[in-house]
């Protein structure tokens, strides 16, 4: 009899608290609209594994198919490597081209990720997570999936969690930093916009060196930032608009959708109920506060150097995150509400796109130095 | 450069109980990614960056 029953008998309070959180996800997702194609399959999957025996992941020696799910696309790292293809065919570097130096705000707003990993060693982390949780401020979700599923699985949904909560709530984290950081005279100044198109050959080009260099340099980083230019190879060649619409659209939904419910069947209590979970979604907040407080503050480090018909507006450095396009558009915003007409969002975007290249080479870096420092550590 | 990888390795050494060796340790070889890192980031941006430049020197048409 008591096995009829067993359902509501293993009923724990951490799977109650479990349902209430991944409840509290959906609820963002759809009446807030916080990521919504993440975090509506990443709630409801933290509510099928914390019911009792957790049929979806294992039972009976056997893997659920949530089980089955991560293990395939979670566990092998091919899930993100898919996005980044999607997010490849998805970017126009167009912007990037017409103004180059705005390439520098992508690797100033990378300070997140450092200043993040410093604080989580201080606070108890190893090398190896540390660098996993500071990867957050990446802003970057399939870049913080694969550093964390390399070097942390155990953190591996919190991780997940607060790099793609945090995205969602890019527009309110973004504006209070830029504001505290920068003066309203600092804001309302003006960029000249030089319209040109640029070749198409370099278009072209573009993501085969980039995927080459990026290779010399970090060669741990091909996966990431060869999967990211082949997308934008894919849909700058031209020949292929099949298969670059096919990249934006089903494969970027369909891996979303298994990717959100199987980051979510990794959530269940006994993992994410620690109190490591608090501190990284603590700690992801910083990164995204110092990302942003990293590229205002280079952008006005730059204006020192340069002539007054020239300086830049510095609310543009803190688009160099890989949070595309809306931190492009909040700063666009904010210009424009400090003054009417001042448009400052080619720039934005070029900053923007800096980002996505920027989050990529950060990882690429991080998985080269960390091992380099850490296995010969013998722990 | 081997010297500063030693360093930074022998920062991670612990006691057999797991206790650190060198106080910080752990947080001193996360200031040396830091410094590794984002002097790479630069770098491999910069070099993107003079690719973008000199694509555009080329390409631009003698008026």
């Amino acid at each position: 009899m008591q096995d009829v029953f067993i359902g509501f008998t293993s009923i724990t309070w951490q799977m109650l608290l479990m349902y209430a959180i991944g409840g509290v996800l959906i609820w963002l997702a759809i009446n807030k609209e916080y990521e919504p194609m993440l975090l509506l399959p990443i709630g409801f999957g933290a509510i099928l594994v914390n019911l009792p025996l957790s049929v979806v992941w294992e039972h009976a020696g056997a893997n659920g198919f949530l089980k089955i799910l991560y293990d395939m696309g979670i566990a092998t790292e091919i899930f993100p490597l898919l996005i980044f293809i999607a997010v490849g065919a998805m970017i126009d570097f167009g912007p990037l081209f017409k103004n180059p130096m705005m390439i520098f705000f992508g690797a100033a707003a990378q300070f997140g990720i450092f200043a993040t990993m410093i604080i989580a060693t201080l606070v108890g982390f190893d090398l190896k997570e540390a660098a996993s949780i500071g990867i957050i401020g990446a802003a970057d979700g399939p870049t913080s999936i694969f550093v964390a599923n390399l070097f942390a699985p155990h953190l591996l949904a919190p991780i997940s969690v607060a790099a793609y909560s945090y995205m969602s709530l890019v527009p309110l984290i973004q504006p209070p930093v830029i504001k505290a950081l920068t003066t309203s005279s600092e804001r309302k100044i003006h960029m000249v916009y030089h319209e040109s198109n640029s070749p198409k050959w370099l278009k072209v080009l573009f993501p085969i060196l980039v995927t080459m260099i990026s290779g010399f340099v970090a060669p741990i980083s091909v996966p990431l930032i060869g999967s990211l230019m082949f997308g934008n190879l894919i849909r700058e060649s031209g020949v292929l608009e099949r298969l670059s619409q096919t990249a934006q659209n089903e494969l970027a939904y369909l891996v979303t959708l298994l990717l959100g419910i199987t980051i979510g069947a990794s959530m269940s209590a006994e993992n994410f109920l620690t109190w490591k979970t608090f501190l990284i979604m603590g700690m992801g907040l910083v990164a995204f506060i110092f990302d942003t407080a990293g590229g205002v503050l280079f952008a006005k480090l730059v204006n020192l150097f340069l002539p007054k018909d020239k300086k830049i507006n510095p609310m543009i450095g803190a688009c160099g995150i890989s949070a595309f396009p809306m931190s492009g558009r909040i700063v666009q915003k904010m210009a424009n509400e400090e003054e009417k007409g001042n448009i400052i969002l080619m720039h934005a975007i070029g900053s923007n796109v800096s980002g996505q290249l920027g989050s990529v080479i950060a990882g690429g870096m991080v998985l080269a130095l960390v091992p380099l420092i850490y296995i010969a550590a013998g722990m | 450069m081997d010297t500063i990888i030693e360093y930074f390795k022998a920062m991670g050494e612990r006691y057999a109980d797991g206790s650190l060796v060198y106080p910080l340790g752990t947080t001193i070889q996360a200031l040396g990614v830091t410094a590794g890192g984002l002097i790479g980031v630069f770098a491999t941006l910069g070099i993107f960056f003079l690719m973008i430049r000199l694509a555009n020197l080329i390409s631009k048409k003698p008026k």
